[in-house]
């Protein structure tokens, strides 16, 4: 009865109630993070494109260098785009990054190109000869020089081709993405709750937004330290096992992942007043929207002390990996236990285990 | 339900003769010797059995309801059938699922006979083997605890001594309060759990659960609003302790009711995953109205309809002493493991301990991660085990802050590499704290026993900043 009453009395002071930032935040990080962090990958994989046909024409160092610093940008963008692991991206992903590298799967796909590879040749590929990973192996090589002796060489052409046709493939992936975030998905995670085709709750959507931040951060620490440090199985550091090891760009990609895994935390502009889920975290928890702050900081930090390439470090300065190994997943701790609960993002009560 | 009711406690009377059997059909009373004291006279006294025939039919139809939800939601598979590993209740970890066909025929056979106990067809044999199935499903995997399963399965245990085949027309007083008892246990130990600093003081978890839904129909807006939750968790502690007491005075009982059908409505609607408890309970709080109410509704809502029920002079019951014993008992162990809890150290609800089968409802809301250390002391090497992976989301998320589930996996991975050490890094929040440890980090798990002791590794709940 006394909870009838107070149900009772609520609803006569329902009109009072504060307002839900739920929707704008969702608004924000759909149309001022997701979709301009897509647009970008986009636009910095058709500037590969653009390079590599460069490339192709007179491959040298500084047309190497050209394309080299495309596939880097375009790299990190890609890298960025890592806490939307979900809606249009997901059927696209092994196609456009599968890693560690086969180089042997690579080196084949080369070899039994046609003189212009195409869309076509590539459809009969498996993913380990595709992506920006394979794309990165033939722009850097195994060894310094490598890649640029190999497309001097006799059959460079065929080489430079199928680099291009990757190019291209990323480009047209990035493409569809891009188009159906600034298309339908944008809208559908904006309107969570109100007539998205997708989220019918607001709930929903934030659940997707924050758990795909906190895989993001599981990926960081799990797929790309975990591993090589042999923190899985007991073994000896392993630096093939790292991204980007051939570009030398390890530690970029981290930080990129960390700063793509931010704009969705604090929002689009880092210098700009938070307009993501911090406004929502620190509307309940001031206090715990400081701790993640920090703990971003330190990550960060952490992250930027060890010398790149990480290959090289992971073996000669195992401490330093391990220590921005603890940092990142204390950050993801942060966002999997203490923002996911204060935010409802991960109730005890879902489908099947609620009283 | 009528206010023009004749005093529901009426038909209720004791009678004055006590005769044989305790499932006696109208019509068939012998003299009996007269029962020894007022208690047993009052327990013996015949009552129209046609509310507890409601309860039957409510529970076997809810339950039915309940089963076919459960398949059609593709739970047998996601729960039973496909985990390759099981979380298992201490001293039943001999059970074990039967494959997919046996899994299907157990939950079949378990809708068939919960529409049998509906009817009252077969009934003692029907609501016994129902009884068996349902607690053989819920002992499979601690992982899918809930309290109101816990509840069906203590329900139908209770229903196997109620005399409620469908020709029974008088039924002893004790059936109907042994169910009142049941539910009203529940409501008690629920409200007496919700008497603690965190949801007294602190609104937790409500706080975190009514924020979340802030896009609520008409109220979202106030669910966000601190001294919401605040109201809400004392009506909510309040409305529990005084519910079983409101519901028994007649003055008292028909605002009572209509709080039960507010509260729980409140509750299913704000929390949907909750499923059939609040329809499981609205029902079952029906045993609190006159014995005889669904024939008075009957008649209230057509008048044609005959108001009489049978006569009661003519029924009596006699003592039987076993059955009385055995329900002694069953009470005695429905006080005794809500209770237990205070026989353990610390804040039972962050260490779990005496937390199961005893009515702690809807009092926390807890998100834990859990990575092994597994050292194999042949070798020296020390590799990290995330459970996640090898478990489906549900036991993940379950296991992530239960220690007995967290140290029953640790087992589980030392069985794998003999004489391996097992710790573990286990962080939890709890209610808004900030995470903290659960387990200390330095203990091998691995030689550590499950079993009813309060467990040494479990650290103390981190204070409330």
């Amino acid at each position: 009865m006394l909870f009838g009453a107070g149900a009772g009395t609520l609803v006569g002071f329902a009109c009072g109630g504060g307002d839900d930032s739920r929707p704008a935040v969702l608004e924000h990080v759909a149309r001022e993070v997701a979709v301009p962090a897509f647009a970008a990958l986009h636009e910095r994989a058709e500037a590969t494109v653009a390079a590599i046909d460069a490339l192709c024409a007179g491959p040298d160092a500084t047309t190497l260098a050209a394309a080299q610093d495309a596939w880097s940008e375009g790299r990190d963008a890609w890298a960025r785009v890592l806490p939307f692991g979900f809606g249009p991206l997901p059927p696209e992903l092994n196609a456009l990054d599968f890693w560690p590298v086969r180089v042997d799967t690579v080196e084949e796909a080369v070899a039994g190109a046609p003189d212009a590879a195409d869309a076509a040749y590539l459809g009969t590929l498996g993913v380990s000869a595709k992506g920006m990973p394979a794309l990165e192996y033939l722009l850097w090589g195994e060894a310094e020089g490598a890649a640029l002796a190999a497309l001097q060489a006799e059959g460079g052409a065929r080489r430079c081709g199928y680099a291009r046709a990757l190019a291209a493939d990323i480009a047209a992936r990035t493409d569809a993405v891009a188009a159906a975030w600034s298309g339908e998905y944008a809208d559908a995670l904006a309107s969570a709750g109100s007539g998205s085709a997708v989220y019918d709750s607001l709930k929903a959507g934030l659940d997707e937004v924050v758990n795909k931040s906190i895989d993001a951060c599981l990926t960081m620490v799990k797929g790309k330290l975990d591993n090589p440090l042999g923190n899985l199985t007991g073994a000896a550091e392993d630096p093939s096992l790292m991204e980007s090891r051939f570009s030398g760009r390890t530690r970029a990609d981290l930080q990129a992942n960390l700063a793509g895994v931010w704009a969705v935390y604090h929002g689009a502009d880092p210098e700009a007043p938070a307009a993501g889920i911090s406004v929502l975290v620190r509307e309940l928890d001031p206090a715990l929207d400081d701790r993640v702050r920090t703990q971003y900081a330190r990550a960060g930090e952490v992250l930027a002390a060890v010398p790149e390439p990480m290959t090289a470090a992971l073996v000669a300065d195992r401490t330093a990996v391990q220590l921005a190994r603890d940092e990142l997943d204390t950050f993801r701790r942060l966002l999997k236990l203490d923002v996911a609960s204060t935010l409802g993002v991960t109730l005890a009560l879902s489908d099947n285990d609620g009283d | 339900m009528s206010s023009r009711a004749p005093a529901p406690e009426a038909t209720e009377a004791p009678s004055p003769a006590v005769p044989s059997d305790m499932s006696s059909r109208a019509g068939a009373p012998t003299p009996p010797p007269a029962a020894s004291s007022p208690l047993l006279r009052a327990l013996l006294a015949p009552v129209d059995a046609a509310g507890l025939h409601a309860f039957r039919i409510g529970f076997g139809l809810l339950m039915f309801a309940g089963t076919v939800r459960f398949a059609a939601r593709g739970w047998i598979h996601q729960l039973y059938v496909d985990p390759s590993y099981h979380f298992h209740y201490w001293g039943f970890e001999w059970l074990a699922p039967l494959p997919e066909a046996g899994m299907i025929a157990v939950f079949v056979a378990q809708g068939a006979l919960a529409l049998l106990v509906a009817a009252g067809v077969c009934y003692r044999p029907a609501i016994a083997l129902f009884f068996v199935l349902f607690t053989y499903v819920e002992l499979l995997d601690k992982a899918t605890y809930l309290n109101h399963y816990y509840f069906v399965s203590v329900v139908a245990l209770l229903m196997i001594a109620l005399p409620l085949d469908r020709r029974v027309a008088v039924a002893p007083s004790w059936a109907l309060w042994a169910v009142r008892l049941q539910v009203g246990l529940v409501y008690f130990f629920a409200g007496l759990a919700k008497l603690r600093p965190d949801w007294l003081l602190h609104a937790q978890p409500l706080k975190l659960w009514l924020a979340a839904r802030a896009d609520f129909p008409l109220i979202g807006g106030l669910l966000r609003r601190p001294e919401t939750a605040h109201l809400m968790s004392w009506a909510g502690a309040a409305f529990d302790l005084s519910a079983p007491f409101l519901l028994l005075h007649p003055r008292t009982r028909p605002f009572a009711y209509a709080g039960v059908l507010v509260f729980h409505g409140l509750t299913g609607a704000l929390f949907p995953a909750i499923g059939m408890f609040p329809w499981l309970m609205a029902a079952a709080a029906l045993v609190f109205f006159p014995p005889d109410w669904p024939r008075r509704l009957s008649h209230r809502l057509s008048p044609r309809t005959c108001p009489r029920g049978p006569d009661l002079s003519a029924m009596s019951f006699s003592a039987r002493p076993l059955l009385l014993g055995a329900l002694a008992v069953h009470f005695a162990v429905q006080l005794a493991l809500p209770l237990r809890r205070f026989a353990y150290p610390g804040d039972t609800a962050w260490t779990e301990e005496g937390f199961r089968f005893a009515w702690q409802v809807m009092l926390v809301e807890k998100v834990g991660s859990v990575v092994y250390r597994v050292r194999d002391p042949g070798s020296g090497r020390e590799r990290l085990v995330d459970p996640e992976p090898a478990l489906t989301a549900q036991q993940a998320k379950q296991m992530a802050f239960q220690p007995d589930m967290i140290l029953e996996y640790a087992h589980h991975l030392a069985a794998r590499t003999p004489g391996a050490e097992v710790r573990a890094d286990v962080f939890v929040t709890y209610n808004g704290r900030p995470a903290a440890r659960l387990v200390d980090p330095d203990v091998d798990l691995a030689r550590e026993r499950d079993g009813l002791r309060p467990k040494p590794w479990i650290l103390p709940a981190p204070p409330r900043p």
